[in-house]
């Protein structure tokens, strides 16, 4: 084969694999991961079978967070809601630094016999909403925004809003 | 050359003569030299203000903490990304549509430094992703969809490169470019089709944006610095490509006189 | 001034930066140096005609 001929292999050989692995992946992607996560009513309407895992994914439950520590692994209980149905989950481990009552959470796992979530793996899902801690102290106390129930009001409200004390 | 050459019947069957007058090779590189230091001054005090600015001095968020300064990265790399590969998909329209040496130049140009920002993106990304999310990696629409921006712009690269004919070459990455186009709106709207972990897009241009205004600026400048630098970057570029051309034709006339 | 050796996810923080920061000096300066070489090797060529 002429030296030629080899480099033209190789360019198309990755060629084939950039695009081979492009669609690939949408198609994967469409196919079954296009929704990352089942909301609990999606859950409670779908009915998985016990041990079939899944991504459960809501907002944990406000007074609904409950951890015991049995030999050194904490074990915490919690329920993710959607608004309109909840479902406990329990998971041992060390969840997320940013996981809190009315926090996004994707939970996986699996639901188990006694119609609990058994989970192996929490993943925090934050929002998409950016401001200093005095700006949501300044809408805390004005009583028009408590983060543990939902996101902030209207943007237009607060994203000039002035502040007394300075941030950083 | 006439100037005079707007004329109505002094442009020829095909109405895109124009296109070839005013956007050729030559031409380009007379007016892109004197601009590129301009380009490229705006480029580094943009950047350099928007990262410092965000890295040091803009506040930290409510709920993320300093973590969210990694935004002043990300976001900027992802826009770039994603308009770079719009431009490569208009690049590659005129390109396979009036075979516009210009638009092969660009394309070719392009390619290369739209992966590397979509790289900055994807790793940036991740490294936002570990403490926040608590995961590197998640397979949600929007990463995949990302992703799959990354592996278009290799398979350009590459596709553009392959053959003995650059015009062979040219023809099959401008496909691949538009067809890749229908990834942009997947991408954009991804966070809003169907759940993901990724959250929801932040700024609109209708309005509305969900972020405070003291994060608001240093993110614009970081990502007008980021704009510009992939400008610059591109018009240098395809400007030393151009030499390049020049030089070969030259060192070939001259082997065929002698 | 926040200097960010105090987040406990600086290196996550510090990473992201350096990774940006890298890979745009890294292909401002290639960019430059195929820019120069190629002004450079033309006025050659063009010298030499």
């Amino acid at each position: 084969m002429t030296p030629r001929k080899k480099r033209r292999l190789y360019l198309f050989a990755a060629c084939a694999i950039g695009v081979g692995s492009a669609t690939a992946l949408s198609l994967t992607a469409l196919s079954s991961t296009l929704t990352y996560f089942l909301s609990p009513r999606e859950v409670l309407a779908k009915n998985p079978a016990p041990g079939m895992s899944f991504r459960l994914g809501g907002i944990v439950q406000v007074g609904t967070v409950a951890t015991t520590v049995v030999g050194g692994t904490p074990t915490t209980h919690f329920d993710v809601t959607d608004g309109q149905a909840s479902i406990p989950v329990t998971f041992s481990g060390v969840l997320p630094d940013l996981f809190r009552e009315g926090q996004g959470v994707v939970a996986i796992g699996s639901m188990t016999s006694s119609n609990t979530f058994s989970a192996d793996e929490v993943l925090a899902k934050h929002g998409a909403s950016y401001m200093p801690k005095d700006v949501e102290q300044a809408l805390q106390n004005a009583g028009k925004w408590n983060p543990k129930f939902g996101p902030p009001p209207a943007a237009s409200t607060w994203n000039t809003l002035q502040v007394k004390s300075s941030s950083s | 050359m006439n100037e005079n050459v707007l004329a109505p019947s002094a442009v020829p069957a095909g109405g895109a003569s124009w296109l070839h007058r005013y956007a050729n090779p030559g031409r380009f590189l007379r007016l892109a030299r004197p601009c590129l230091p301009w380009l490229a001054g705006f480029s580094l005090i943009l950047t350099v203000t928007g990262l410092i600015w965000g890295y040091y001095f803009a506040p930290a968020d409510w709920e993320q903490g300093d973590a969210a300064r990694i935004m002043y990265v990300h976001v900027p790399a992802a826009w770039v990304a994603m308009a770079g590969y719009a431009a490569l998909a208009v690049a590659s329209f005129f390109s396979l549509i009036w075979r516009h040496p210009l638009a092969d130049i660009a394309a070719e140009e392009i390619g290369p430094v739209g992966a590397g920002f979509t790289f900055v993106c994807l790793v940036s990304g991740a490294l936002w992703g570990k403490p926040m999310w608590g995961a590197y990696w998640v397979w949600d629409a929007r990463l995949t969809s990302v992703l799959v921006l990354f592996f278009l712009y290799l398979g350009h690269i590459a596709l553009i490169r392959a053959f003995d004919n650059p015009q062979h070459g040219h023809r099959a990455a401008a496909i691949l470019a538009l067809v890749g186009a229908v990834n942009l709106p997947i991408i954009v709207f991804s966070v809003q089709w169907w759940n993901t972990l990724h959250q929801g897009n932040t700024i609109s241009i209708s309005g509305g944006s969900k972020i405070y205004i003291t994060m608001l600026y240093p993110l614009l400048i970081s990502s007008l610095g980021f704009y510009l630098t992939f400008i610059t970057l591109v018009v240098a570029r395809m400007s030393a490509s151009i030499m390049e051309k020049k030089t070969r034709n030259l060192l070939l006339a001259a082997a065929e006189r002698s | 001034m926040t200097l960010l050796n105090t987040s406990q996810f600086a290196a996550f923080i510090n990473g992201a930066y350096a990774v940006s920061v890298i890979f745009l000096a890294a292909v401002s300066a290639l960019t430059l140096a195929r820019y120069r070489n190629a002004t450079r090797r033309l006025a050659q060529t063009e010298a030499n005609k």
